[in-house]
């Protein structure tokens, strides 16, 4: 299942890349994500792990996402892998007038016997996608306001 | 990774929401309020349901929301809150019940895309309230009939419910209205930071309450 989004925010690019290469603070533009916290220490590096729960059907879902590519202020690209699922993140920020643009790619495999759910995830998981991405327009917005 | 049921989550508005089984469809349960602007509370009319249908249910994941603010002064607030938590839960389908000045926050998230029905237990519809994310969804009304019987008594009267219920199916909605014989404003009253203890008429609440959810 892929998403693919860009939006625009107020803040500048260096800003907005340090605030979402930081992966813990998904929890707090991110409805999908319940709780989400650093495994290896800041700053941000290729290899730098944070631990991401999320909610499928109510029930809470352990995703360790590892930092496999990063240029700084350019491009952060993760691999979140959970018991169920796997998804391959890619983020990337540029400059935009006064504003920044945000690219926000998501590949979502599920694993094994879920596979078969799929089809019917989709919507949901595109409902997500858009939740998370208006959610960070909110809290860049506020956070530059 | 499995939490317990009853386990409760923070939702990025920084309102809680507090899970009970799981499954494709959820019940999203959002409270009552007051005029003072007050810190949310869990109800003890919603809990009470919760605890006495989940296991009765258990294809379904009920989430019971605790707002930041409950007060109708800061509706728009709460309805974010409800909006959140009907992401979050992670379902595909979702039914919103909503308590008295829930039913006008459940009313107002229902246009999000999982939202396929609206249950107002009592619920407050101010005639200014935009009834248009009721368009094209099902929307169903369970009232006390002895609901604002005495003056003074804080409630919403079935009266105006009903008028509300009329105008939502001018935009749109499909469902009914039933008044409960009998019953008063609310299914359950927590006793001093306890259990919830059931009004009279708490089990016929409940009756009605799960042949909506059998429909699920």
């Amino acid at each position: 299942m892929r998403y693919s989004r860009e939006i625009e925010v107020d803040s500048g690019v260096d800003a907005t890349f340090a605030y979402l290469s930081d992966f813990a603070n998904a929890a707090e533009w991110d409805p999908g994500i319940v709780e989400a916290r650093r495994l290896t220490p800041a700053p941000t590096a290729v290899g730098s792990r944070f631990e991401v729960i999320a909610l499928f059907r109510g029930r809470r879902q352990r995703f360790e996402y590892v930092v496999t590519d990063f240029e700084d202020s350019q491009r952060i690209c993760l691999r979140g892998e959970g018991g169920k699922a796997v998804s391959d993140d890619v983020i990337s920020v540029a400059a935009s007038g006064h504003r920044t643009r945000v690219a926000y790619e998501a590949d979502l495999r599920l694993k094994g016997v879920y596979r078969v759910a799929e089809p019917f995830l989709g919507s949901m998981f595109e409902r997500m996608g858009d939740a998370a991405l208006d959610g960070l327009v909110a809290r860049l917005s506020r956070a530059s306001g | 990774m499995t939490a317990p049921s009853g386990s409760v989550v923070g939702l990025p508005t920084g309102a809680e929401m507090r899970l009970t089984g799981e499954g494709a469809t959820a019940v999203v349960c959002v409270n009552g309020g007051q005029s003072g602007e007050v810190e949310g509370t869990w109800s003890a009319s919603l809990e009470w349901l919760v605890r006495r249908l989940a296991p009765r249910f258990q294809q379904l994941v009920f989430a019971e929301v605790r707002y930041r603010v409950k007060s109708w002064r800061r509706l728009e607030a709460c309805v974010e809150d409800a909006r959140a938590a009907v992401t979050s839960v992670g379902a595909e389908r979702a039914l919103l019940l909503g308590f008295s000045m829930g039913g006008a926050v459940a009313i107002s998230a229902a246009d999000e895309p999982s939202v396929e029905r609206v249950l107002g237990l009592a619920p407050w519809i101010p005639d200014r309230l935009s009834l248009e994310p009721l368009r094209g969804k099902r929307f169903d009304v369970l009232h006390g009939s002895f609901d604002r019987w005495l003056p003074g008594i804080p409630g919403v009267s079935p009266v105006s419910s009903r008028r509300g219920f009329e105008r939502a199916l001018a935009v749109g909605a499909a469902g009914h209205y039933q008044l409960i014989p009998g019953a008063l404003h609310g299914i359950a009253l927590r006793a001093h930071r306890g259990r919830p203890v059931p009004l009279p008429r708490a089990a016929a609440w409940e009756r009605r309450v799960a042949a909506q959810l059998a429909e699920l």
